[in-house]
Order: C-alpha cells, then sequence, then structure tokens
C-alpha cells in the first residue's frame, strides 16, 4: 500500500515538475537564446518480492536543455561572417554613393576644368574667359576635397568605431568569465549530469553576441567552463580569466588606431590579420582594404592632374609676357614616411622618399623593411616584393626613396626597421590652386616662327613647339636659321649667343631643334632665305599653350594607360565592384546566418502549440496520479474498515 | 520537422521585410527614372557611364568650338570678299586710266579714287572681330597690325603683326586655323609674272614696251640673276647683260618689233614699239610686293604728268605692271578664301558628324542608366504580388494556434 502511495506521490511530483517545465518553456518562448527545456522522467528501480520485480513507479533525474552544440558553432561561425560582412559593406556604401554621383563626382569638376581651358584657347585674351577657368579649378579642387574630407571622416569614424567595438569585446568576455565562474560553481555543487541550463543559454547568447564582434573560437572546458580563441590563437578568455582589449596609435600609421590585448602587464598589438571576422573584423578590413584603395586612388588623380597641368603651363607664356608658373600644388613631391613605433629608437635611422614620375605612380601603400642587409619593399595593395637592395636611393613605381641624412650623417636602419610609405595618401588633401592672377595664366606659347620677308623659296615654317621641362635658359633668344648657297644646308645664329650650328644638312619636314623648341621646315627654300625663332611678344591671342593644355584631358597620363576621368571610372568601378561583391557576400552570409539561425530554433525554439499539448498531456499525468493517492487511500480505509 | 514558434514570425517577417527591400529599390528607379543609382548596381556601367559622359562633354566643347571656329571663318571670308571686291573696282579704274587719251587732270581725280580706296583697304586689313581682336594679325592680335606712315612718296603700309595663327581644337584629332595672318594675305604677294619682273628702265626716250615674259624651262633659269636689256646702235640692237655677274650674255642683236627674246636662259619676253639708243629694260627676280605698295605705286604713276611719248609709254608700262600686280593681289586673295571655304566646308561637315556622334554618345549613355519602364513597371507589379502574398500567409499562419480552443 506504501507502494502505491508513494508511486502516486511521485507521480503528482514528476507532473507537477513536467508541467513547471512546459511553464517555463511557454514563458521563455520568446527569450532570445532560450532553449527548451525538458524534464526527463525514467522508471524507478523495481523491489523483487517473490512474484517478481514489483514496480516503484517513476520519477524525473534530470531537466536537460535541448541543444545541439554543433548547430550552435554553425551559428556562431555564420553570424561572425555576417557581421563582418555587413560591416564593410555599410561603409562601403558610403564611399559607393560618394564616388557614382553623377553630379558630386570628380568626373564633372574636371570636365568643367577643361571647358573653362578651351573657352580661354577660343579667346585668350579675353579675361572673363580666363575667370571661368580659374573659378572652375577652385571647384575642381573643392570637389577633390570633399571627397577627400569624406574619406577622412569615414577613417576617423572607423578609429572610433574600432573602439566602441573593442569596447563591446571586453564587456562580453568579462561576462562570459564570470559565467563561466557561476556555471563552474553550480556543476559541482549540484552534482554529475545536473546542468545550469538557464546559465549555459545565457553564455551561448553572450559568444554568439561576441562573435558578431570578432570572431572567436569556442574550446569547452571539463568543468562546463568555455574558453575562447581569436583566429591567431591568441586567448581572449580563459576559464574565469578574460584578456582586456585597448587601443593605441597605430605602430605604421600613427592617424590609425590599433587594437592592444593585455597579457599579463605587457600590452601586445595585435595586426588587422589577426583580427578577422564580426563587425571589427568588417571595420579592419575597409580600413585596410576599399578606404585606403579608394583615398590613394583619389590621390593620385589629383597629383596626376596637378603635375601634368603644371608641367604644361611651365611651358607658356601668360598675359604679362612671362613664362607660366605652377598652377595648382599637391604640396610638393616629397611622400609621407612614417618610422612604424617598433624602430630601434637608437639607431634612429629615418627614410624620406619623393615623387619621381608621376605616370609611373601606384594607388599603393609601401612597406619598407631593412633586412639586415637589403631593402625590401612590399606594395600593400597587392603585396608584391620587390628587394631593393643593399643601398638606397631606389626608384621604384616612380617613387625615390633616400635614407635620410640630415644629422649624423645616413645611417642604415637596424634589422627589422619598417616605414610605411604613402605616397599618394594626401594628394587630394593637399590639392590647391596656386595661381590666382587671372593674366597669370600662361595661354601662349613663349616663342614664334616666322618667314623671311624676302624670302623667294616655298620653304615654310611649323608654329614650333616648346620642349618638355627643363625649360632652356635661351628659349626665347632670337635664332635665325639662313639657308646657304646652295640651299641644301643652313646656318643657325643665336642673336645673344652667337653661331649655334653652320651647315646643317636640310630635310623637309625634319625636326630643327635648338635652345629648347622644336620645329619644320618644310618645302624648297631658296639660297639666303631665312627663318627666325623669337619671343612671341605681344602674342596674346595666342592658344597654343592652352589647347595643349586642354588635351591633357584625353591623355593617357597616369601609369601610361589611363586619362584622369578613365582612372577616375577605374576607381568608381573598382568601389562599385568591391561593393557589389560585398552585397552579395553579406546577403549570403547573412542567408546563411538566417539558415542556421532557423535551424537552431527549429532544433532548440519553443512551440506554443507543442508546450500546450505537454500543458494538458502533464495536466492528465497529475489528475491521473491524485486518483492513484485517492485511490491508495480508498485501498488503506478498506484495510482499516475490516473489523468494522 | 519541428517548427518552433518563433520560426513562424521569424521566416514571415524576414520574408516580408526582403519583400519590401525589393519593391522599395524598383520604386526607386521608378521614380529617379535611373536604372543606376550607385555605382554597386552595375560596375561595368557605371564606369562605362563616366566614359560616354566624357565623351559626350568633349562632343559638346568640340561643337562649341566649331561655332566659334565658323564664325570666325565666316568673318575673314566676309572681310576678304571685301576687300575682292575693292581690289576688282581699283582694277576696272586702272584699265579706264590706262587710256592714253585722258587728261592729266582725268588720270589724277582717279587717282584720287585710289587713294580713297587704299584707306579703306587699310582699314579692312585691320577689320577686328565682334571681341576687339584683330582678324589679321596672327597671335599679336590686340593692336592694329597694319600701321601706316605718310611720306614724300605717299603712304606707307607697316605689318606689326606676327606670322602666329590662332587655331581651335574642332574634333579629337583636327584643329582649324581661324584666320591667316595679315602678312600673307596682302603683303606677301609675289610681283611680275611670279618669276622675274620686266620694267622699263627710268630715263628711256623711246616708246618701246616689255611684256611680262614667262618661263621657258625652270631648270634653265639662274636662280637670283638680275638681266638688262640695252639698245645700241640706232636702236635696231641690243645687247643683253647679266647684270648680278656684269657679263654680256649676247650683243648686238637684231631688234624686231614684238619679237620673242629668248637670249636670257629660260626667260621669254617681247619688246615692242620703237626704243631709242640707250634705252634700257630690266629684268629682275620677282620679290614681293604688298598690296598696298602696289595700290600706292597705280596713285604716283597716275599722278605723274604726262607729256612726251616717252611719259605716254612709260604711263602704259606702269599701269600694266600695276594690272599685273592687282591681279596677282587678286589671286593671292582668292586663294586665301579657297583656303576659308575649304576649312568652313571641313567644320560644317565635322558638325553634322559630331551632331550624330552625339545622338549615339546620348542613346548609349540612356541604355546604360535610365531605367527601362516597361520591365521595372511589370517587375513591380510582380514584387507587390509576392509581398501581399507574404503578408496574407503570414497573417493566416501566425494565427493558428491550440491555445484558441483551450
Amino acid at each position: 500500500m506504501g507502494g502505491l502511495y508513494s508511486i502516486g506521490a511521485g507521480a503528482l511530483n514528476n507532473a507537477q515538475i513536467q508541467v513547471t517545465t512546459a511553464g517555463h518553456n511557454i514563458a521563455n518562448a520568446n527569450t532570445p537564446g532560450y532553449s527548451r527545456q525538458q524534464a526527463n522522467q525514467t522508471t524507478n528501480t523495481p523491489s523483487f518480492s517473490g512474484v517478481g520485480f514489483i514496480g516503484q513507479g517513476a520519477s524525473v533525474t534530470n531537466i536537460t536543455r535541448v541543444y545541439d552544440a554543433f548547430l550552435g558553432q554553425q551559428l556562431r561561425q555564420a553570424n561572425s561572417q555576417a557581421a563582418e560582412a555587413s560591416t564593410y559593406l555599410d561603409r562601403m556604401q558610403h564611399v559607393d554613393s560618394m564616388v557614382g554621383d553623377p553630379s558630386a563626382g570628380l568626373t564633372p569638376a574636371l570636365m568643367d576644368f577643361f571647358q573653362g581651358m578651351q573657352a580661354v584657347a577660343a579667346s585668350p585674351a579675353d579675361l572673363s574667359a580666363r575667370q571661368s577657368l580659374l573659378s572652375s579649378a577652385q571647384s575642381l579642387a573643392s570637389r577633390f576635397h570633399s571627397l577627400d574630407t569624406q574619406l577622412s571622416d569615414l577613417r576617423s569614424q572607423t578609429n572610433l568605431d574600432i573602439q566602441s567595438s573593442v569596447t563591446s569585446i571586453n564587456t562580453l568576455a568579462g561576462q562570459i568569465a564570470a559565467l563561466n565562474d557561476s556555471i563552474a560553481l553550480s556543476s559541482a555543487s549540484a552534482g554529475s549530469g545536473q546542468q545550469p541550463n538557464d546559465l549555459l543559454d545565457q553564455r551561448d547568447m553572450l559568444v554568439a553576441e561576441l562573435n558578431k564582434e570578432i570572431r572567436a573560437d569556442v574550446v569547452a572546458g571539463t568543468n562546463g567552463t568555455y574558453s575562447l580563441f581569436l583566429t591567431n590563437g591568441q586567448a581572449l578568455v580563459l576559464g574565469t580569466q578574460a584578456y582586456t582589449l585597448g587601443t593605441v596609435a597605430d605602430a605604421e600609421n600613427i592617424r590609425d588606431t590599433q587594437v592592444t590585448i593585455s597579457v599579463g602587464t605587457t600590452q601586445m598589438r595585435l595586426r588587422p590579420q589577426d583580427l578577422s571576422g564580426g563587425k571589427l573584423g568588417g571595420l579592419m578590413a575597409f580600413r585596410q582594404g576599399g578606404l585606403t584603395d579608394a583615398q590613394n586612388a583619389l590621390g593620385r588623380i589629383a597629383i596626376a592632374v596637378t603635375e601634368s597641368v603644371n608641367a604644361q603651363h611651365q611651358l607658356g607664356m601668360d598675359l604679362n609676357g612671362d613664362l607660366g608658373g605652377d598652377f595648382f600644388t599637391t604640396g610638393g613631391s616629397s611622400v609621407a614616411v612614417t618610422a612604424n613605433a617598433g624602430n630601434n629608437a637608437t639607431v634612429n635611422t629615418q627614410v624620406s622618399a619623393a615623387i619621381a614620375d608621376y605616370t609611373a605612380l601606384e594607388p599603393s601603400d609601401y612597406r619598407l623593411v631593412y633586412d639586415g642587409t637589403d631593402y625590401i619593399l612590399t606594395r600593400l595593395s597587392d603585396n608584391a616584393v620587390t628587394n631593393l637592395g643593399a643601398a638606397l636611393p631606389v626608384t621604384v613605381d616612380g617613387i625615390t626613396i633616400t635614407l635620410d641624412s640630415v644629422d649624423p650623417p645616413a645611417v642604415e636602419p637596424a634589422t627589422g626597421d619598417q616605414f610605411l610609405l604613402s605616397p599618394t595618401r594626401s594628394g587630394a588633401t593637399n590639392f590647391a590652386v596656386v595661381l590666382s592672377d587671372l593674366r597669370a595664366v600662361a595661354a601662349a606659347a613663349p616663342i614664334r616662327t616666322a618667314t623671311g620677308a624676302g624670302n623667294t623659296g616655298t620653304g615654310a615654317v611649323s608654329a614650333g613647339t616648346v620642349n618638355p621641362l627643363p625649360l632652356n635658359a635661351n628659349l626665347q633668344n632670337t635664332v635665325t636659321i639662313t639657308f646657304d648657297d646652295p640651299p641644301g644646308t643652313f646656318d643657325v645664329v643665336d642673336a645673344v649667343n652667337g653661331a649655334l650650328a653652320s651647315d646643317v644638312a636640310y630635310t623637309s619636314g625634319a625636326d630643327i631643334t635648338y635652345n629648347g623648341w622644336t620645329m619644320q621646315i618644310s618645302g624648297q627654300p631658296a639660297a639666303g632665305d631665312t627663318f627666325t625663332v623669337s619671343a612671341n611678344g605681344n602674342g596674346w591671342g595666342d592658344n597654343r599653350n592652352a589647347r595643349l593644355m586642354a588635351a591633357l584631358q584625353t591623355q593617357a597620363l597616369i601609369n601610361g594607360s589611363a586619362s584622369y576621368s578613365t582612372a577616375y571610372a577605374q576607381l568608381v568601378s573598382q568601389v562599385g565592384s568591391k561593393t557589389h561583391e560585398l552585397q552579395v557576400s553579406s546577403e549570403s552570409q547573412s542567408n546563411l546566418a538566417t539558415a542556421a539561425s532557423n535551424a537552431q530554433s527549429t532544433l532548440s525554439g519553443v512551440n506554443l502549440d507543442e508546450e500546450a499539448s505537454n500543458l494538458m498531456r502533464y495536466q492528465q499525468a497529475y489528475q491521473a496520479a491524485a486518483k492513484i493517492v485517492s485511490i491508495a487511500g480508498v485501498l488503506f480505509d478498506t484495510i482499516l474498515n475490516i473489523d468494522r | 520537422m519541428r517548427i518552433s514558434t518563433s520560426n513562424i514570425f521569424d521566416i514571415g517577417t524576414a520574408a516580408i521585410v526582403r519583400g519590401q527591400a525589393e519593391m522599395m529599390k524598383t520604386q526607386q528607379q521608378l521614380s529617379s527614372g535611373r536604372r543606376l543609382n550607385s555605382p554597386s548596381d552595375d560596375p561595368v556601367a557605371a564606369s562605362e557611364a563616366l566614359r560616354l559622359r566624357q565623351a559626350d562633354s568633349l562632343n559638346a566643347q568640340y561643337q562649341k568650338n566649331q561655332q566659334t571656329a565658323l564664325g570666325s571663318l565666316t568673318q575673314v571670308e566676309s572681310t576678304l570678299s571685301d576687300v575682292t571686291s575693292l581690289l576688282q573696282d581699283v582694277r576696272a579704274a586702272a584699265i579706264a586710266a590706262g587710256n592714253t587719251s585722258l587728261s592729266d587732270l582725268d588720270r589724277q581725280s582717279i587717282a584720287q579714287d585710289i587713294a580713297g580706296r587704299l584707306e579703306q583697304l587699310i582699314g579692312y586689313a585691320n577689320a577686328t572681330d565682334g571681341k576687339g581682336s584683330y582678324l589679321f594679325g596672327g597671335y599679336s592680335d590686340t593692336a592694329p597690325p597694319f600701321s601706316k606712315t605718310i611720306g614724300a612718296g605717299g603712304l606707307t603700309v607697316q605689318y606689326t603683326g606676327d606670322q602666329g595663327g590662332r587655331a581651335l581644337q574642332v574634333s579629337d584629332t583636327r584643329a582649324i586655323d581661324l584666320s591667316v595672318n595679315g602678312s600673307s594675305i596682302f603683303e606677301r604677294v609675289t610681283a611680275g609674272n611670279g618669276t622675274f619682273t620686266t620694267a622699263l628702265g627710268a630715263g628711256n626716250t623711246g616708246t618701246g614696251l616689255i611684256s611680262m615674259g614667262q618661263v621657258t624651262d625652270i631648270n634653265a633659269l639662274v636662280q637670283g640673276d638680275s638681266y638688262q636689256i640695252v639698245f645700241t646702235g640706232t636702236g635696231t640692237t641690243y645687247d643683253v647683260i647679266d647684270t648680278t655677274t656684269a657679263t654680256t650674255i649676247a650683243s648686238g642683236q637684231g631688234y624686231v618689233d614684238g619679237a620673242a627674246i629668248t637670249s636670257v636662259p629660260g626667260m621669254r619676253f617681247e619688246i615692242s614699239g620703237t626704243p631709242d639708243v640707250g634705252d634700257v629694260f630690266d629684268i629682275e627676280p620677282a620679290t614681293s610686293q604688298s598690296v598696298f605698295n602696289t595700290l600706292q605705286y597705280l596713285v604716283n604713276v597716275l599722278n605723274t604728268p604726262v607729256a612726251s611719248a616717252a611719259d605716254r609709254t612709260s604711263l602704259t608700262s606702269n599701269v600694266g605692271v600695276s594690272l599685273l600686280n592687282l591681279d596677282n593681289a587678286l589671286n593671292n586673295i582668292l586663294a586665301t578664301r579657297a583656303t576659308m571655304g575649304a576649312r568652313m566646308n571641313e567644320v560644317q561637315s565635322l558638325q553634322a558628324s559630331m551632331s550624330d556622334q552625339d545622338t549615339t554618345l546620348k542613346t548609349a549613355l540612356s541604355q546604360i542608366e535610365d531605367v527601362d519602364y516597361a520591365s521595372a513597371i511589370s517587375q513591380l507589379s510582380k514584387q507587390q504580388l509576392i509581398l501581399e502574398a507574404a503578408q496574407k500567409s503570414f497573417v493566416s499562419v501566425s494565427s493558428l494556434s491550440i491555445f484558441n480552443y483551450m
């Protein structure tokens, strides 16, 4: 009889626990990270009597959560990758819409500038045409600035975002370490087989959150704790110990933020490639990739515009009769070089670099490392490595790298010293119009040619061109070419410096170059015919140089293959492709994350209908168990009433 | 398969949100009319669009330059057309003045008229375009290119411009010269027959006239040498002297009125009339003679009184030389006008092809950038249908629950 009582009471107790569990599941149906729980019931050990084994009812042995560690790991990984892609994409979309805007991009400003140049060519002496050229030059400068400022803002915002992401990671890692502690304690005190399900859910939830900030792999410990490791193997959480991340100025580029991790009392710098996945990984990838590429490409266009327009402008003559000066500036030809913070401070070698050939520039940063014997240069955009040999200066990709010999004389760097070179990064930042005087636009060529008044032959002379820089000091001297008798040869006489050449063989249409100019005589000159090249005094109606400057618009000046606007189109298409690629990968990653989340929810999530049926089932079980107790009571009463 | 309640809600809302995002994108394309709203929509097309836009803007600039060039060329052409008719008038007047029966007074009045024409011609040569730039000054177009000084021999006109020529880019590969410098139009007019000039000696007393002559053998010509025909005897024989080398080429040649003289290598000319002994005829290499000098020379000739038969011969000869030089000047200007006409034709044909290109470029740009309304609208209806289905099915699925019956 006692057996029946205890079976009934046990069943009552079981049903109560099961109803409670169903209630707990219903209550947590919408709790993020909650895994549904099950009260597991087993048959009690039967007791043996002469008639055999008599059943002793059932009891709830434990309450487990329905959770699959594999699904959990998949979800973390998918979330981490989705967060990285969407963070990168978010930032990249700013760049995308910025460079692609048909009215705010660089192309319209470039076109306006060259249209202004054409207008000056159409009426070279007209000050209003010159005014509109200078205005369009100014608006080109402000367009470069506005694009560059937006990119720089994105960079500083990214640096701030890195800091806030580091803060979140620290908070999460701390919470996970604390939960590890609680879980280890609870599991130990509850005895074997019993798990603090809700604490486990909370920790899994936090680990998932952490993975949205940075990829951290889980290694489960024997006492129920989790250890978390970054992708480079660095521990972030070891049991109950969390390591703190921090931020410092980047060793390579002090304007950027670098992430560190405190191990004991030392702070280790983490390289960008050490931090992958999650928001932090996305921010690092954006800063190293899309953002730097865009800034460098934009800077390279600014440098090419400046150098090419300046070079041509200096070959011209302005309305004051002077030779042209600089039109634009990008702050000189020196390249920003940053010595790595980890360089040997005692040796303290400094390296400088300057642009030698703007047409050969690549839109990339470079890392220069001294390996003890040779200088190794890595182009960061494609990681192409060049061994520069044992001695500087060396010119590569249009940049001349020199060992600084200020004071004391140049010393070789210590082995392992590093320098970061950013040749084009600040091109757009420093882009400015130098020319301010309307009359100083050098639209004319400084020389002109003429055929002698008394010429009797049919010789004609071309308009003449000025040779590329450097300018010849005698450029504007009057030079007379006189044909000998017979006119198969000619003499060249500079009015200032005397004879330059005599008895030069004449070929119709061949280049004749003296004093830094080139011209051609064609036809059949007669003996004694003269041709002169002289300063283009009063040549205010001349537009030769303006036309040459306008022609720069379509010349392949960048890397020998791209005009300014083609280079910008390349930038736009590069940014567009990267953004598009990120859109695709972000969408697929987020689909994967959704699928993983659905899979987990399918297994672990609460189904209200299921719980409703459980409620009814355990309610009935409770009622039935009560009936067992009641029947046991009736039976017992029957015994008691036997002698009545 | 087991489904958790939150699955139902998550999947349902995700589908609705995705549908909304897609509809939003189509709606944005429809409302902006642009298929490409950012480069990532189609990176290749975006950079192609930039290229087309630049080509389009260059095209527009070339079209503008063509207008400017055409305006400038038209102006030059019309000024030169005025110069042509002026020179034709002068030529007619010169022919009239060559009539030896006119009185000195008649000739002087014609000379007066021609002197006026000369002033007018200087005006044409100093013509400006609409912006005050001088058409014929070369690069030095801010000051009048031709300046005059009055001396004993009448007006002297000096060219102060240069031999430059402003050009404008009218296509990718072609720059058109907008004008021709004044020197080559007005100054560089070859005198005589283009190779040599013939003239009466200043002190001739007979009535001998010399023709303008012609070149018979270009290879036999001695470049740069001057010659003299000197009449000897009683005016029935003559010597031919190369004055450059001071050698007599032929002596004692018998003179036949109007017969061709071919003693000078490579040349042939005729002397007619009755030369006196000691009369001289000069043959010199042709040099340039400015049209202003030609006119002034004519004025001076007509102002010279005619008293003797020799004066009359001189008048006839000098008017003949002037007419020849006028013809040379006219031919030079007509040749320049022909060049202008050819350039205008070229610009006009470029204009036609550029406007075709313009259409092609705009069409290409529109194909890349603009939305195809028909397909976008049908896309929108499709997306609307899908979204409505997702919403409706979500509502009906999510409202099912056992709790409704408990």
